[in-house]
């Protein structure tokens, strides 16, 4: 559990919680950095930012991306909440939440009406998110080109000449392989018409949710030290070919053992006895269903 | 909640003000055009004092700015409480203008790469009110639903033009802020559509 | 996953902390730190230097609380370090200023100032000394006839055997700084491609030994690997000096404990280098048969990182590229941080379990379809 002693030193290197650490963990001047690389990042949708990412109390590839730009932007008034797939209660989610809420005293909620600031890893909220609200989403790998093109130095060529040709390419050849386009979770997706993006591990579920929304979505990427967006009511569209058009995913037939969703993303479980258990991904929706609370999910 | 917070660090006053600005104005540049209010911040008053207040918000000694304006104090008083660098226009990374120099800003400061659009300019244009005056214009791109409607009091509609021309071959560009003395603000990224209206 | 309430994840954690704060502490011979500064220190080295925070009693800290893991000691000196203001900077301190505490030549017979073999179990037996189970309580008898150094000698003694290959001609001269211009700060800056060399050589001393080493050996056997001689490999202290608050003139502060390596490629090797610290890449391949040298340099007792870093850095040097993975500086500045290299990695711990749903589907969706091709 690399996550929870970096938490822990820190607590017992300074006696107690966090007194003598800055309000945020951060100092105000990487806090300065890390806004004004988001005000660029949400200028330019789509556009990866680098910034100077901090070395964090967590590890690398669990969420510093995110982390920072949620401690850039909390501030006394908001109400934070973080998921990990959908829910509050996964450990690392509760591990950066609890950070979160250490080092600024922000209210923490597990309803997603509720927050101000959400934090997320690969999911995007069933409840549709308003304008009063952000989504920061972590992200493990921001190049959507990578596995067409490995150098940092060439992809970023390739997005400042807007030459998406060799991942068309790509796409087509696995159509050709496959008979679809075989993306699963972090589906590409063209944004404002002019950047290829890597909309983070997100499934496919999600990537409609992206275009035209009310709401601000950040993505910070703390190991690969970038930062971009998608401003809210911007276009996002999955790359896709006519003939072979983007679908997401489906749950014919079945629903959320607990609450009876059949309009949520389900996953599933292998039980003891040979079955297989399907549960909504989003614990807050499912909280919401099974309370008879109505809330929107039509983004 | 489980946490316990009750012994969180506190935000200094200083650091809370520049956070609830820098929220203004991430409000802002993600729906542009859209009014927004910077924070009762101390030291905002006077014509220059909520202009301030964004550079404050976003300068520290990590970047540069420049100061277009007849008033030199304005210079001064950025240095001393941002410490950030003093740069020429076409260098600076932030820029300070008044609606009479705004013209002359656009059309020097820096735009950026093609590989690194980001490195250019972020423009802060005083003018006299924002919300009502006689330019109107009609906006349109990412953050905007529609149609955004702006009013803007106090700058010229050259440099209006002249900011059109410069964000013409996006991604390079600049990102406007207009601030006026009343404390309200609104942003015109490089990807929002401007139209004149008559 | 499941249904657990947020108390449960929260009760997990917390008891995963405990179970940790058990096993630092919990035994009838618990680690005192100086323990780790008189008896690890080759581990507490290689903590700070990775870490980037050279500071004895955090490091030692550091090295107890993480269970001696040297990868897990240097995120937490990483994580604290963030956390210091950055309150000034030091002067530019060179080689040519280090207390010298060992060098050894193996280009050279014998070098200006003699060959100071000092500490090294180089040529000791590696055979398991029982005696040391049972440590004595106070050390043996002192090392009385050995004609030691023992604060370092005087840094004049001990000229860098490339200035006299440079005053010989043999090798170009230093390169002169082109301008005032503040060196790129990796912990501050995210890298842009091409990097400077400044940029190179602070992800290389900051990098993973064991990472580093592989790499290094790889280029050895004939993977884009540059091959030299060593000049010089040197330990010893570096003065760390200040501006003098008054004055302005520069004032000692402290002593680093650094390994250097200063190994010089020549020949038709050589021609295919550009030159030291410049970012000119005029150089003609065959233009000029003269040596460059491949620079390392670790904080504290670290040779096999300082010899890796001076092999990798004369990889990424040259100007004619084989292809191979060492002399791309992508390949090697991204993947040699052991801290971002084990979160990532580590991080496939974390749930998959939406994403794992997805790709089922996919495939699932791929089987139907094949399925439909095979029915015709």
């Amino acid at each position: 559990m690399v996550s929870a002693t970096g938490v822990r030193a820190l607590i017992d290197e300074r006696g107690a919680e966090f007194e003598g650490y800055t309000f945020g963990f951060l100092d105000d001047m990487a806090k300065r950095e890390i806004r004004r690389t988001i005000l660029k990042a949400v200028a330019i949708p789509g556009h990866q930012v680098p910034f100077g990412s901090r070395e964090m109390p967590i590890a690398r590839g669990w969420g510093t991306g995110g982390l920072q730009i949620t401690l850039a932007c909390v501030g006394a008034d908001d109400t934070i909440k973080v998921i990990d797939q959908g829910d509050d209660a996964s450990v690392n989610a509760v591990n950066l939440r609890r950070l979160i809420a250490k080092t600024t005293g922000a209210r923490e909620t597990l309803t997603t009406g509720e927050a101000t600031l959400i934090q997320t890893r690969h999911r995007i909220p069933e409840e549709r998110m308003t304008a009063a609200q952000m989504l920061i989403l972590q992200v493990p790998i921001p190049e959507p080109l990578r596995h067409v093109e490995r150098s940092v130095a060439a992809a970023r060529a390739m997005h400042a000449e807007a030459d998406y040709a060799r991942m068309w390419l790509a796409l087509y050849e696995d159509v050709v392989r496959n008979g679809e386009v075989t993306a699963g979770a972090g589906y590409p997706v063209m944004v404002n018409g002019r950047f290829v993006m890597a909309p983070s591990p997100i499934p496919r579920w999600d990537i409609p949710k992206l275009n035209q929304a009310e709401t601000l979505f950040l993505f910070g990427a703390g190991r690969e030290k970038r930062i971009y967006a998608v401003p809210p009511f911007t276009n996002v569209q999955p790359l896709e070919f006519d003939d072979y058009p983007f679908e997401i995913e489906a749950f014919p037939n079945m629903s959320c053992r607990r609450c009876g969703a059949t309009d949520s993303y389900l996953v599933t479980s292998p039980q003891a006895d040979g079955s297989t258990l399907s549960v909504c991904s989003d614990t807050s929706y499912c909280d919401d269903v099974l309370a008879g609370r109505k809330v929107e999910n039509q983004w | 909640m489980a946490t316990d917070t009750s012994r969180a660090p506190r935000q200094t006053v200083v650091a809370d003000q520049e956070q609830r600005a820098f929220r203004a104005l991430l409000d802002a540049m993600s729906r542009p055009g859209t009014i927004h209010t910077l924070p009762e911040a101390r030291g905002a008053d006077g014509a220059w004092g909520s202009s301030l207040v964004v550079m404050q918000s976003l300068l520290d000694h990590e970047v540069t700015f420049a100061v277009e304006a007849d008033d030199r104090s304005v210079h001064e008083q950025i240095l001393r409480r941002t410490g950030a660098r003093s740069d020429v226009l076409a260098a600076a990374g932030y820029v300070l203008t008044d609606a009479a120099h705004a013209l002359d800003v656009i059309e020097m400061a820096s735009e950026g790469y093609l590989e690194e659009p980001e490195r250019s300019a972020t423009v802060v244009v005083r003018v006299d009110a924002i919300g009502s005056g006689a330019l109107r214009v009609s906006l349109s791109g990412p953050g905007i639903e529609s149609v955004q409607p702006l009013s803007l009091d106090g700058l010229d509609v050259a440099a209006l033009h002249a900011l059109i021309e410069r964000n013409a071959v996006y991604p390079t560009g600049i990102d406007i802020v207009l601030v006026d003395p009343q404390g309200r603000i609104a942003c015109l990224p490089r990807s929002t559509r401007i139209e004149l209206e008559d | 996953m499941g249904y657990s309430s947020v108390r449960g994840g929260m009760d997990a954690i917390e008891h995963a902390e405990t179970l940790i704060a058990a096993q630092v502490t919990d035994s009838d011979h618990p680690v005192a730190l100086p323990q780790v500064t008189d008896h690890v220190e080759l581990l507490l080295d290689q903590v700070m230097g990775e870490g980037g925070v050279y500071d004895l009693d955090l490091g030692a800290l550091a090295v107890k609380q993480a269970e001696g893991d040297p990868i897990e000691a240097g995120f937490l000196l990483r994580a604290y370090r963030t956390t210091l203001p950055r309150v000034g900077y030091s002067f530019p301190s060179s080689g040519r200023q280090m207390r010298i505490l060992r060098r050894v030549s193996s280009a050279f017979r014998d070098i200006p100032g003699g060959q100071v073999l000092g500490r090294t179990r180089d040529y000791t037996q590696r055979l398991l000394d029982f005696t040391l189970r049972d440590t004595p309580p106070k050390t043996p008898a002192p090392i009385g006839d050995i004609d030691a150094l023992p604060s370092g000698a005087a840094p004049e003694e001990f000229p860098l055997v490339i200035d006299t290959l440079r005053a010989d001609g043999l090798m170009h001269e230093a390169p002169r700084r082109t301008s005032d211009d503040e060196p790129f700060d990796v912990t501050r800056e995210p890298l842009r491609f091409p990097s400077t060399r400044a940029a190179r050589l602070q992800v290389l001393a900051r990098g993973e030994t064991g990472a580093m080493l592989s790499l290094a050996y790889a280029g050895m056997r004939g993977y884009g690997g540059a091959h030299g001689y060593i000049a010089e490999l040197r330990y010893g202290d570096l003065p760390v000096q200040i501006s003098h608050p008054i004055t302005g003139g520069p004032v000692r502060i402290g002593w680093v404990p650094v390994t250097e390596c200063y190994q010089v490629v020549g020949g038709d090797e050589g021609a295919q280098h550009t030159h030291d610290g410049t970012e000119d890449h005029e150089h003609v391949q065959g233009e000029n048969p003269e040596y460059v040298v491949s620079y390392g340099i670790v904080v504290g007792r670290n040779e096999r990182k300082a010899i890796s870093m001076s092999i990798l850095d004369g990889s990424l040097k040259k100007a004619t590229k084989s292809g191979a993975a060492i002399e791309d500086e992508e390949y090697v500045m991204y993947h040699i941080d052991s801290i971002e290299a084990m979160g990532f990695v580590e991080h496939l711990k974390l749930p998959h379990y939406v994403d794992f749903v997805a790709s089922v589907q996919r495939t699932s969706k791929v089987r139907e379809l094949v399925a439909a091709a095979r029915r015709g």
